[in-house]
């Protein structure tokens, strides 16, 4: 896996303390989601988990000896979500970051169906997301919930219907012409 | 951006800026590097930023002329701007020298803390008064004054409160 070069932001004191004047800690929030984002999507991180990241070197500077606290961690991931980039857990123990939104995600699948001549089939999401045929695609092994949410903006948009399976993993999507 | 400072350099070639300032094509075109980066770097330094580091940025920035530019280009070309009125100044605060890009007025003791900065780009209240002799309420009040119009960044999770005048720090401006 690529290693992540941290933009200098990652090494500076400061950035790991919550910023007192709004303007400064307005830029610093920018700066803060756009790292989280970045990271997420060298690593392949779909749901960041708010307790393994807290560990992890993201939020966390050995080198200057600075941490983010806890409070921090759970607001600046709050703003990641308050700006579209990310979906908490119910339960706000993880969250759901969209490196790439779920509607781009879907114009990929979409692409696939219609390149290879699916459309009208019946597909289950394990075969979008597992099956033999999308070995090699972006989207071949994508986190069921963002598959989800990208089937469900494909059907936004009146290019899929969703068809209720069994369990999440079993449900059907029909694709338009 | 350069619409915020009403003129078009690309469309002008004989233009307000000509009129007005008097300058060739190099300065002109330095200038308006200088207030890109100025102003794209602003969030960051709240519009305080060492010669040091807008110098190689600089450097890379440009297109048309490929000449070496050195701090003094750069003193000739921010003086220009000063016609305009756009808070654009060369200020020197102890081995640093800064270009302001922002109108706020920083009298003597603003100046005292960002000298206290050095080079390193950080200072503390106990490092402020051991230079200066302040009472603590004059010492707070000055690195208020740099916090609150955004110059500095405040560092919680030293020893004591540190004041980062992110500026003067080496690799910030970079961010942008």
């Amino acid at each position: 896996m690529a290693q992540y070069v941290f933009p200098p932001f990652h090494s500076f004191p400061p950035s790991y303390t919550r910023q007192p004047v709004e303007a400064t800690r307005a830029k610093q929030t920018q700066l803060w989601c756009d790292l989280i984002r970045d990271y997420c999507r060298v690593h392949h991180i779909f749901w960041l988990d708010v307790s393994v990241a807290r560990e992890s070197n993201l939020f966390s500077n050995p080198a200057i000896d600075r941490r983010l606290s806890d409070d921090d961690v759970r607001y600046f991931l709050g703003q990641l979500v308050a700006r579209g980039d990310a979906e908490w857990d119910p339960d706000r123990k993880r969250c759901l970051v969209f490196w790439r939104q779920p509607s781009d995600w879907g114009q990929l699948i979409y692409q696939w169906v219609d390149a290879t001549g699916k459309n009208g089939e019946l597909l289950t999401v394990h075969e979008i997301r597992k099956g033999s045929a999308t070995v090699g695609r972006e989207f071949h092994g994508l986190e069921l919930d963002t598959t989800i949410r990208a089937l469900q903006a494909l059907e936004a948009l009146g290019k899929c219907a969703i068809v209720q399976g069994d369990s999440a993993d079993s449900l059907g999507v029909k694709f338009a012409m | 951006m350069c619409a915020t400072i009403g003129v078009d350099p690309l469309t002008s070639k004989k233009g307000v800026w000509s009129d007005l300032l008097g300058v060739g094509d190099f300065y002109y075109e330095l200038a308006v590097r200088i207030i890109e980066i100025c102003v794209a770097t602003r969030p960051i330094n709240g519009g305080i930023m060492s010669l040091r580091e807008l110098l190689p940025v600089l450097q890379t920035k440009r297109i048309t002329y490929t000449e070496k530019i050195s701090s003094d280009d750069v003193e000739r070309a921010v003086a220009k701007l000063d016609v305009l009125g756009s808070g654009f100044k060369i200020m020197d605060v102890g081995n640093n020298r800064l270009v302001r890009s922002v109108p706020v007025e920083l009298n003597p003791d603003h100046t005292k803390a960002l000298t206290a900065c050095g080079t390193k780009g950080y200072t503390n209240a106990s490092e402020l008064q051991r230079l200066t002799n302040w009472d603590a309420y004059r010492t707070r009040t000055t690195l208020q004054f740099l916090l609150q119009n955004e110059i500095a960044w405040l560092d919680a999770q030293s020893s004591e409160p540190t004041y980062w005048i992110l500026g003067l720090v080496a690799g910030a401006s970079s961010q942008t």
